[in-house]
């Protein structure tokens, strides 16, 4: 029988396997809720971070694991920025570094990546690494250099600034673009990574016009992956919103697999991508892994393997990150629907 | 059609095409020509915006476009106003806020431009407003509307406690309870309690338009 690993390495490489896998992670935060904890109590302790993470991750039987997500923060604390940890999320930037080109230019990224809170992430990583022992797949999450910018600037101005301030819009592009590679190569440095994994939630379908995205988003997703394709890992993309108006720029970035939200239409989706690149998603976390009972998840998981498994190249995800309130049943539902169904 | 309703007609378009170098010269000349500023205020920047919201809607605007636009709305207002005999009559006040534990306010900014445009006034107490201070605000400045926001699963919560609190004080009947963001729905508005839901800033504005 193929390991949870392999069966992943099927889904990109648009294999038939026996089984279609599972991942129910896009952000970190829900593991910790299961487990009672906060990211905050556990930080200066990698081990109990991997510990807690990953026993979450066995328990519910999950294919596809990531490390670092809820985490994305701390690269900007790293960076010199502030952030605030909450008891309901991942933590939180307080405050933004940067109000106008110049501001670019005092960030050092190799000294960030020099901190004591990136040494803890990577210790995190290597600590999952070490507990997984090659069984499931482990992917590195990030985010995008749009996101990112994001992150720095404030989406409301980086917004405006697309109308108003191009000039500061393609320099900090292109330090997130080199912030976000920076970032990868660092935490794959850990032996036993299998893949990347990129968020950009900020270049929504619902926030930034498909010309916009073309423009802003799509370039730097691409050079982000030229640099970082000598390290032959696995690929895969969420963007947040409705993105089908937008789905066939993707081949060109060099993405193996994008995971949609659910407010795509599998089916559509697809078709769009034609197996030129995989698709996972894409079950509403909340009005459906959070509020139907675990058979009606279950139910839901299966119309999206119906709609989007044939012919491979499909992972089961959740359309957007899981809601605090998820119960582990149903998220135990959710994977299920996936390790029973037979292509 | 009257010159004035011509400059007004204008305006409306210059805000749509968020060309602000058109909607200042048009500003300044219907000052310059004694017309109706309330008039232009609500026959051009008005609905100038109605029709921006309408192009969100449409999925043919996103965010930066609606940030631009309200930009320009912004500036033509500020310019208007100086032809104001006295401040115009508001449609209604409005105190609103992204809930506590929620950081997340683009939309919510943007939703308060447009009614802001629509000729509600806007108390924005910002974001991660607790209860109390939703409910303080809206008692001092005499309120017709709470409005609130939240973008995140964990903190749609929060909102349920604005409109308990409300009651515990007796007050749950001054003002109508407004809510939206992603993370809420219509079905989840009437479970709480909420007098209304609306989907985007267009939606907002039809709505507040019909309390």
């Amino acid at each position: 029988m193929a390991t949870s690993r392999e069966i992943v390495a099927d889904a990109f490489a648009h294999k038939k396997s026996e089984r279609i896998p599972a991942g129910v992670c896009l952000g970190g935060s829900w593991p910790f809720f299961i487990e009672g904890v906060t990211l905050e109590e556990l930080l200066e302790q990698p081990p109990t971070v991997a510990a807690a993470f990953y026993r979450v991750m066995e328990r519910v039987d999950a294919d596809f694991v990531t490390v670092g997500a809820g985490a994305t923060a701390l690269l900007i604390e790293a960076l010199g920025g502030e952030i605030k940890f909450i008891s309901n999320g991942a933590p939180e930037i307080s405050s933004l570094l940067i109000a106008s080109e110049t501001d670019i230019d005092a960030l050092n990224i190799s000294k960030a990546l020099k901190s004591e809170r990136m040494a803890w992430l990577r210790e995190v990583a290597r600590e999952t690494v070490r507990l997984n022992q090659g069984r499931r797949s482990i992917f590195v999450s990030g985010r995008a250099p749009f996101t990112l910018a994001g992150q720095l600037l404030g989406l409301e101005t980086l917004s405006k600034s697309l109308y108003k301030n191009k000039a500061l819009v393609e320099k900090l592009l292109a330090f997130t673009t080199d912030l976000s590679v920076a970032y990868y190569e660092f935490m794959l440095e850990v032996d036993g990574i299998d893949g990347i994994f990129i968020a950009d939630p900020s270049a929504s379908g619902d926030v930034v016009s498909s010309r916009h995205f073309e423009a802003a988003v799509i370039p730097h997703i691409t050079e982000v992956l030229r640099r970082l394709a000598p390290h032959g890992k696995l690929s895969l993309l969420h963007i947040c919103g409705d993105i089908t108006d937008r789905l066939h720029l993707l081949e060109q970035t060099g993405i193996q697999m994008v995971s949609v939200d659910s407010k795509v239409n599998l089916a559509e989706a697809k078709r769009i991508l034609n197996g030129k690149v995989g698709l996972s998603g894409n079950a509403n976390p909340v009005f459906v892994i959070e509020e139907l009972t675990a058979a009606e998840v279950y139910a839901e998981a299966r119309k999206c393997i119906d709609a989007a498994a044939f012919n491979g190249g499909f992972m089961l995800l959740p359309g957007c990150d899981l809601s605090a309130k998820a119960s582990e049943e149903n998220v135990r539902a959710f994977v299920r629907a996936a390790h029973e169904w037979r292509c | 059609m009257s010159d004035a309703e011509r400059l007004f007609e204008s305006l409306a378009r210059a805000i749509i095409d968020a060309d602000e170098t058109a909607a200042v010269q048009l500003s300044e000349t219907i000052l310059a020509k004694g017309f109706d500023s309330a008039k232009a205020i609500e026959r051009g920047i008005s609905v100038g915006m109605e029709k921006v919201g309408d192009f969100f809607e449409k999925s043919e605007y996103f965010i930066p476009d609606l940030l631009d636009c309200a930009a320009v709305a912004e500036r033509a207002t500020a310019i208007l106003r100086k032809g104001l005999a006295k401040e115009p009559v508001s449609r209604g006040k409005i105190v609103m806020g992204t809930i506590f534990g929620d950081t997340h306010d683009i939309g919510k900014n943007i939703v308060a431009l447009f009614m802001e445009a629509a000729g509600y006034k806007v108390l924005d107490l910002g974001k991660d407003v607790s209860a109390r201070r939703f409910i303080d605000a809206a008692v001092q400045w005499k309120a017709d509307v709470l409005a609130i926001s939240t973008l995140m699963t964990t903190t749609r919560g929060n909102i349920q406690n604005v409109i308990e609190q409300l009651r515990l004080d007796g007050k749950r009947e001054s003002f109508l309870i407004l809510i939206g963001g992603r993370a809420v729905t219509r079905e989840f508005a009437q479970t709480i309690g909420a007098d209304g839901y609306a989907e985007n800033a267009a939606e907002t504005i039809r709505l507040l338009d019909k309390f």
